[in-house]
């Protein structure tokens, strides 16, 4: 089922090639739509009542690595899944203009493999996938861009990938712990979690803190934590529409379920040690990205800003160590895909009719655009997190939590609710209101399609607001147990009664047998030299 | 049905929200104040049938660890009042509006944003729990900027609405802060386990539960315009006048006041807060008093005397007679909606002029906007048999005989300026002679739909006293009717004042004796000799102290110089420029582009064998 999902958008990518231009983009569509019913079907096989790790598959794939191609799903990522394929029509959608196959396999692959990096519990699988997503990312910014494309995409990679080296150093050291203290070498996010990594508090040179921040750069930058920013705006302000709201929404959250999935239960000392460390660049990056998208007059870039400001607000939430900051964090997570997603879109099209980002060349819209001022002026309201819409309840939560987390100065972060509220409705100021400005080309209003994209995205955002507890309701063991022993974290396969023990087993598809026999022909043997 | 007097303003805020593009229909108006009048009916009900108070649940909203917020009502004495207050007032306000916005293009947008403010403060005030009224705090501070900047083309309203939510949104951090402080110390939002908590507790200014209660009025000094919060609202004068008279005046001004007596455990535990909230009342009217009387805008005279009379409210909380602060609360709502309706009915029908050096001598032309708008005018003044003179004697009294002389002091002074700038208002616009040139289309009453509502209020203000008969009163009166606001709140009470008979008269003979006299000289003076030469003292006071100029200068301009100073040098040089100097600098940045797109085989495997060699010496290396 798992690999159902995460190849479709793949192997549905690669089949558009094979479509003929005229029906391109319909074809788009529908597998698009193809991908997130699939994604849907997770509702009816997902239980919610536990932690456990469920719908588990278990490949072998490189014995002597111990990597196994091992997928499952579990509160945590549950949500991550149904966001990622939710948002691949809407992208579909808005780049109706495209009509090149490529474009469309790009934006499918970058779906496929970011599917992948949320559903995989191999640590070498979930590396591959986590930086295979930057090839179609790089493609869509070099190719689609706009003028600094070229600076912008190789930035963008090189910077990305730089810190993504971390991480697999990290994950190797891992594996190469697990050797030691296991007795067998496993690539198992479930092995690395039993796996007990020394800490001494203060001290530098210890596994647990090296290993700690390894990591936490590489995620710091994927997040992006302050001052690891620069290159998301950069990105942001080149990459096409659909790359845009996928940077925002999807791949980003790679880097804050990074912090929940790997940084928080295999280093939870040293996460709690350095916490101070984070909360402060949280905090820091909060106020100074809010300050940031004040300055901008790029429209997109002040979207960009106002996203790593509010996407701040995870390590905020994560790193204050309670139950309530946990909540918060993770439910940022999602309202801040939904919202900056939704502000991408609607830059986009205000884009595609002025071609222009500047917002002084903006004014006076929502006299030809209501329409379109409504949309954008709820999910601004969402965006700063205004009680009713999305964004409240996870800010709520999430400053709820950093408070009680003790540290005074954390109170500094109520600043940047302030704050949002300066930049966007100034925003909303410059470009819906006032006199419609000369000069600029009288637009029309929203049109079905636009339609299409944006009602999704309103209504979610209100009813993410009026009703979180539906959405946490499936990531609500997860998040309660990851926050009640993250020292001790363990995370065991889940089996429903009646179905014990042989069910991993029986899940050896004839491809992985296939793949293991010849893998075995090389001639590696297992304990040859490790 | 509870649910119905809840969403039925919902309702017509989405119905007519979502046909906005019909611009000027006139069912819209209808729509409007069908559904704001129809929760009023319910209200009423209600009152008819509410013993204690009633709780309704919806469904939970936010429910993480021991924090369980649901979307719960509480139905009781004091939430109710303030219903019939905002369904009342605002289905008067509804229905006038449908004249007054009458030709404009987004009426039917209008109506939608003044249901929708009916909606939040509905919320607000009957939320069982602190986040939740904070729905309703936010929701109708959006509703006041989306209202401010009504007009939309006009930037410059535009910027009124987005000052008042930004303020606001200061007062709502720290209301925020203050909600937090109560959750770690009590694990618990809900009103009424906060208000059994506290009961018969006495706690220092600087125990964390008084520094929560501060932090909380801090956002209730945003909400009622107090000091240091105040500015915002002289500008919010910018939207249409009904929006001025229901929410700047009438109702969202005075959450700050329900919001401290909804919590009056809490702060009746904290008795040293409570005289510092006093305080700032009293500084707080005066302050604005004064400034009141050197003001030259119809609306913003108003305004200012709307500051100053929500600061007696805060006077009254401030020694803990909490009814008396309610009870202010209502005669004020009636009497000031009643002024700004006065005020929209002139402005209405001297094409929106706001200039009362440019009015005069209007009574003959307005006479059915004049009455009203003298019985207004009196009850703001404080006189008998005017609603306000029972409200402000009410507050007067229980400042004096709680022992706070000195805030009595002010409380007289401002009363004082306050008959001056009342009286100067009224010679200004209905007598004297006209300052303004006759057109066949102005000046000219409006038609009933406007002066209805003004005969209604001008009922309200002139009978709505009788809500509460002084002691003194009620010893003298052979029915000895009891004080009704007293009684109805009993529930809300934290103290009980007393004293003598003779004090209470000859307080209350002073003060409208003075009050009479100041107003008497005034009406002298302005109706004779009006050649003032302007001094500069009076320059201070029409700019308000200057403190609008003081913002600009030194919190606007910095900040925005601030974030483009920090952009340009910080994030484009020392951070950007900092990773391209230890990245790209290393490797020059066109070599490696060229590098990489060389199609050479031989780079391609040199990569490989790189990457794969560093794999290697990893594993290798442990």
């Amino acid at each position: 089922m798992l690999s159902l999902l995460v190849f479709s958008p793949v192997i549905l990518g690669i089949s558009l090639f094979f479509i003929p231009k005229k029906y391109l983009k319909f074809a788009a569509l529908g597998g698009s739509f193809l991908c997130f019913l699939l994604s849907l079907s997770l509702f009816y096989f997902f239980e919610p009542s536990t932690a456990q790790l469920q719908m588990v598959q278990k490949i072998p794939l490189i014995p002597f690595l111990g990597m196994n191609y091992f997928l499952g799903v579990d509160g945590l990522s549950f949500w991550y899944v149904l966001l990622t394929a939710f948002l691949l029509p809407l992208t579909v959608l808005c780049s109706w203009k495209q009509n090149q196959p490529l474009y469309f396999f790009l934006l499918f692959l970058l779906c496929g493999t970011v599917l992948g990096t949320f559903l995989s519990f191999d640590s070498l699988l979930f590396f591959l996938f986590f930086d295979m997503t930057l090839i179609p990312l790089f493609f869509l910014i070099y190719l689609w861009g706009g003028k600094d494309r070229v600076y912008a995409a190789f930035k963008f990679l090189i910077y990305t990938f730089f810190a993504s080296l971390f991480l697999l150093v990290a994950l190797v050291t891992l594996m190469l712990i697990s050797k030691q203290s296991l007795g067998y070498l496993s690539a198992s996010l479930l092995d690395f979690y039993k796996l007990d990594l020394v800490f001494v508090p203060g001290g530098f040179l210890n596994t647990q803190t090296l290993l700690f921040f390894c990591c936490a750069l590489a995620f710091a930058v994927k997040t992006p934590l302050f001052p690891f920013h620069t290159w998301l705006p950069l990105a942001h302000g080149e990459a096409p529409t659909a790359g845009s709201v996928y940077l925002a929404a999807v791949v980003l959250k790679m880097g804050t379920y990074g912090w929940f999935r790997l940084v928080l239960p295999l280093f939870p000392e040293a996460s709690l040690y350095y916490s101070p460390v984070l909360l402060f660049l949280a905090v820091l990056g909060l106020i100074y990205a809010s300050l940031m998208a004040f300055a901008q007059t790029d429209l997109k870039k002040l979207i960009a800003y106002s996203s790593v400001a509010h996407i701040a607000f995870v390590p905020l939430g994560i790193f204050a160590f309670n139950v309530y900051g946990m909540y918060g964090g993770f439910y940022q997570t999602l309202t801040h895909a939904i919202s900056s997603a939704g502000l991408f879109l609607l830059v986009g099209l205000l884009y595609e009719r002025t071609h222009t980002r500047e917002m002084g060349c903006y004014g006076g819209l929502s006299k030809t655009m209501p329409w379109c001022a409504l949309m954008f002026f709820i999910i601004t309201l969402s965006s700063i997190a205004l009680p009713l819409t999305a964004g409240f309840v996870s800010e709520f939560l999430t400053l709820l939590g950093s408070y009680l987390s003790g540290e005074k100065w954390v109170w500094f972060a109520v600043g940047g609710v302030v704050l949002s509220a300066v930049y966007m409705l100034n925003v909303f100021q410059k470009v819906f209101l006032g006199e419609e400005k000369q000069g600029l080309k009288s637009p029309g209003d929203l049109n079905k399609r636009e339609f299409a994209i944006l009602i999704p995205l309103v209504l979610l955002v209100l009813f993410m607001g009026v009703f979180p507890n539906v959405f946490l309701k499936y990531s609500r063991a997860s998040l309660e147990k990851l926050s009640a022993n993250y020292s001790n974290y363990q995370l065991e396969v889940y089996l429903p009664d009646g179905q014990k023990k042989k069910v991993v087993e029986s899940q050896r598809s004839s491809f992985g047998k296939f793949f293991q026999k010849n893998i075995n022909k090389l001639n590696f043997t297992k304990g040859d030299k490790f | 049905m509870f649910w119905l007097l809840l969403f039925l303003p919902l309702l017509g805020a989405l119905i007519n929200g979502l046909r906005f593009q019909s611009g000027r229909s006139d069912l819209s108006g209808w729509i409007g104040t069908g559904s704001c009048f129809s929760s009023f009916l319910l209200g009423c009900f209600y009152f008819f049938s509410l013993k204690g108070s009633q709780t309704f649940s919806f469904i939970p909203w936010i429910k993480v660890g021991s924090l369980n917020v649901d979307f719960s009502f509480n139905l009781n004495p004091l939430s109710l009042l303030m219903v019939l207050l905002i369904t009342g007032v605002g289905s008067l306000i509804h229905f006038y509006s449908q004249e007054y916005m009458k030709g404009d293009g987004g009426k039917t947008r209008y109506f939608s944003f003044l249901n929708l403010f009916v909606f939040f403060m509905l919320i607000l005030v009957l939320s069982d729990s602190l986040p939740l009224l904070f729905v309703g705090w936010e929701g109708v501070g959006l509703c006041s900027y989306l209202l401010i900047g009504f007009w939309f083309k006009d930037l410059k309203k535009v910027d009124a609405g987005m000052r008042a939510f930004l303020v606001n949104r200061v007062g709502d951090a720290c209301f925020l802060l203050g909600m937090f402080l109560l959750f770690l110390n009590f694990e618990t939002l809900e009103f009424s386990t906060l208000n059994k908590l506290f009961q018969g507790k006495e706690f220092g200014f600087f125990h964390p539960v008084s520094l929560a209660a501060l932090l909380l009025f801090f956002g209730a000094t945003g909400k009622s315009a107090q000091i240091p919060l105040y500015f915002w609202l002289p500008s919010a004068m910018a939207g249409p006048t009904p929006v001025s008279a229901l929410i700047h005046a009438a109702t969202m001004v005075t959450a700050g006041v329900y919001m401290v007596v909804r919590l009056f455990g809490l702060y009746g535990a904290c008795p040293e807060l409570l005289s510092l909230i006093g305080w700032v009342g009293g500084v707080t009217a005066f302050f604005a008093a004064l400034v009141a009387m050197k003001q030259w805008d119809f609306k913003k005279v108003l305004a200012w005397s709307t500051i100053s009379q929500l600061a007696y409210m805060f006077m009254a909380l401030g020694v803990g007679a909490f009814p008396s602060g309610i009870f202010h609360l209502l005669t004020h709502g009636f009497f000031k909606a009643l002024l700004f309706l006065c005020a929209g009915s002139v402005i209405h029908g001297m094409g929106g002029e706001q200039d009362i050096r440019k009015m005069g001598g209007l009574r003959k032309h307005f006479p059915k906007t004049f009455w009203p708008f003298l019985i207004g005018a009196l009850s703001l003044m404080a006189l008998p048999p005017f609603s306000g003179f029972f409200s402000k004697d009410d507050i007067l009294w229980s400042l004096f005989s709680s022992g706070s002389y000195g805030l009595w002091g002010l409380a007289f002074l401002t009363a004082l300026c306050t008959a001056f700038y009342v009286t100067r208002l009224t010679v200004f616009v209905f007598f004297g002679k006209e300052n303004f040139k006759v057109s066949s289309h102005f000046p000219h009453e409006g038609s009933f739909v406007l002066w209805v509502p003004l005969m209604i209020l001008a009922f309200l203000s002139l009978f709505s006293g009788g809500l509460g008969i002084p002691h003194l009163f009620s010893e003298i009166l052979p029915t000895h009717p009891p004080h009704f606001i007293s009684l109805w709140l009993k529930g809300f009470t934290v103290k009980t004042f007393t004293g003598s008979l003779l004090t209470e008269g000859l307080l209350m003979g002073s003060s409208v004796l003075a009050s009479l006299i100041v107003a008497g000289f005034t009406a002298r003076y302005f109706l004779f000799s009006r050649s003032a030469k302007p001094q500069t003292w009076m320059k201070v006071l029409e700019k308000a102290f200057y403190v609008d100029q003081f913002l600009r200068d030194f919190i606007v301009v910095p900040f925005k110089n601030l974030s483009r100073t920090l952009y340009e040098n910080i994030d484009n040089r020392l951070i950007r420029g900092g990773v391209n100097i230890l990245v790209l600098q290393t490797f020059s940045v066109r070599k490696v582009f060229s590098a990489w797109q060389n199609g050479s085989i031989h780079s391609y495997a040199f990569y490989f064998v790189l990457g794969l060699g560093f794999l290697l010496t990893l594993v290798f290396i442990r």
